[in-house]
């Protein structure tokens, strides 16, 4: 018989990939707001003057990782939709398992060719989560990849920060910029932690 | 557990039900199922829910080669009738599944595509059996709006879909209609409620009445034999139904 503890522990799988994808739009809209953020602080930075040029080119390449940011989110998320439909079959070869295993009977059993139908089902289910497997796999590699964009990221905050003391007039809008890009980098790499843990425990 | 019992042998061709099982689970009602054969090929008629697929495959398997199961008679498209077409279609992709063209669209959402259905014209018509043919029985309305019946004209048997279903107690639970007033006292409820065209009950009643039938098959309850057959069809005639309306509209009690 099957249990609803049984199919709660299936669609576990599911809810994780649900998670996975809500961390994916986070880090999205959060690298657009760093996008914007960094824009502004080119565009604040001109009213420096030439000694907020070192603040400038800071901006500048916290915009470009922006855009690798999301763009990196792009593939991530082509990933997640293809481990929706694989989890999905998964769950149907396994739930039609559960029915064929159900039938009892010496005599029906061989009738029904049943050890040719389960064992067919279950090819189907290994090959399945070894796919889910490298599917895994290769979101846990480009989370890391993103979360070191997210560390060349802060170093690039940081220095905007020190950049910023030379703004002049501007300095002080600059440091709150700076600081907000600071604040937005660290929360996109706390959510990408959240989502790489997230695939270490379904792995393990 | 559900058993194979035989209703008609005569050669190659005959009618076996899979019915009664009492363990099933409480939540779900309970089905029966025709496996009509003829030479090598036979039918299978509402093969039932998802939830009991492992019963009906056990019994009919135990007593029967499965792969000679060629067709699926739909009679109309509720759960407990076509369920488990996705496991039955695993089991062998070939099977071919007739029902009323108006499902066509609806019956994938349980399995099988563009090749699993034959779609049934509303004036039904002859479908081919091992090399005879069965008579498909317009029955729609009872209850579903694309609704048939199955006759065997040689067996002189009427497989009937939900008419005729009784949602009997366990300790009144044969095979066979024994007492037909008792019996009917578990149908009454079910016929008011889930018919609703008294025009279709009289004109299924009338051509059912001219019809040779020594056993009327319903998908739920005990088989009609004998003169319970037309003693079933002369209380449908006369039963009000389309009760679900007049809970709603009290007014039309006596209308009606
Ligand atoms: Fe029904
Ligand atoms: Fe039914």
């Amino acid at each position: 018989m099957h249990s609803n503890i049984e199919m709660a522990a299936r669609s576990a799988d599911l809810h994780a990939i649900v998670r996975i994808g809500d961390g994916i739009r986070g880090v999205v809209d959060t690298a657009r707001e760093v996008n914007l953020a960094a824009l502004n602080a080119m565009l604040s930075s001109r009213r420096g003057g030439d000694n907020a040029v070192g603040f400038r080119v800071a901006s500048a390449e916290l915009r470009e990782i922006s855009h690798r940011l999301m763009d990196a989110m792009q593939d991530l998320t082509v990933l997640v939709s293809s481990m929706v439909s694989e989890v999905a079959q998964r769950q149907r070869r396994q739930r039609n398992h559960d029915y064929f295993q159900r039938v009892e009977g010496e005599r029906a059993r061989a009738n029904g060719n049943l050890p040719d139908i389960l064992g067919r089902q279950e090819g189907d289910m290994a090959r399945l989560s070894a796919l889910l497997g490298q599917r895994r796999r290769a979101l846990h590699l480009k989370a890391s990849r993103a979360l070191r964009l997210c560390d060349q990221g802060l170093t690039l905050s940081r220095s905007a920060l020190v950049e910023a003391a030379y703004g002049g007039a501007s300095a002080p809008a600059l440091k709150q910029v700076a600081e907000q890009l600071a604040q937005s980098i660290r929360s996109v790499a706390e959510t990408l932690g959240r989502v790489r843990a997230e695939l270490e425990e379904a792995g393990s | 557990m559900k058993r194979l019992e035989t209703l008609y042998s005569q050669g190659s061709h005959q009618w076996q039900v899979i019915a009664r099982d009492p363990e099933r689970a409480t939540a779900l009602i309970d089905t029966n199922e025709y496996l009509v054969s003829h030479g090598n090929e036979a039918m299978l008629t509402d093969p039932g829910g998802l939830e009991i697929f492992p019963v009906v495959f056990s019994a009919l398997a135990a007593g029967f080669d499965p792969r000679r199961v060629k067709w699926i008679f739909a009679s109309h498209q509720d759960p407990d009738v076509i369920s488990s077409l996705s496991l039955w279609l695993e089991f062998n992709p070939a099977l071919r599944c007739y029902a009323s063209r108006i499902w066509g669209s609806f019956l994938p959402h349980y399995g099988g595509d563009g090749g699993t259905f034959i779609g049934l014209p509303d004036e039904g018509g002859k479908i081919p059996l091992g090399g005879i043919e069965l008579d498909v029985v317009p029955a729609h309305y009872l209850h579903s709006s694309g609704n048939f019946h199955l006759y065997d004209a040689r067996a002189r048997i009427l497989f009937s879909g939900d008419v005729g279903a009784a949602l009997t107690p366990p300790e009144e639970d044969a095979l066979f209609v024994a007492d037909f007033d008792r019996h009917i006292r578990h149908a009454a409820g079910f016929h008011r409620r889930f018919m609703g065209s008294k025009a279709a009950v009289l004109d299924w009643c009338e051509r059912a009445a001219a019809m040779e039938i020594d056993l009327l098959c319903p998908q739920h309850g005990s088989v009609y034999q004998g003169a319970d057959v037309m003693r079933f069809i002369n209380w449908f005639a006369e039963l009000e139904v389309g009760s679900g309306l007049r809970a709603v509209r009290p007014e039309l009690q006596q209308a009606a």
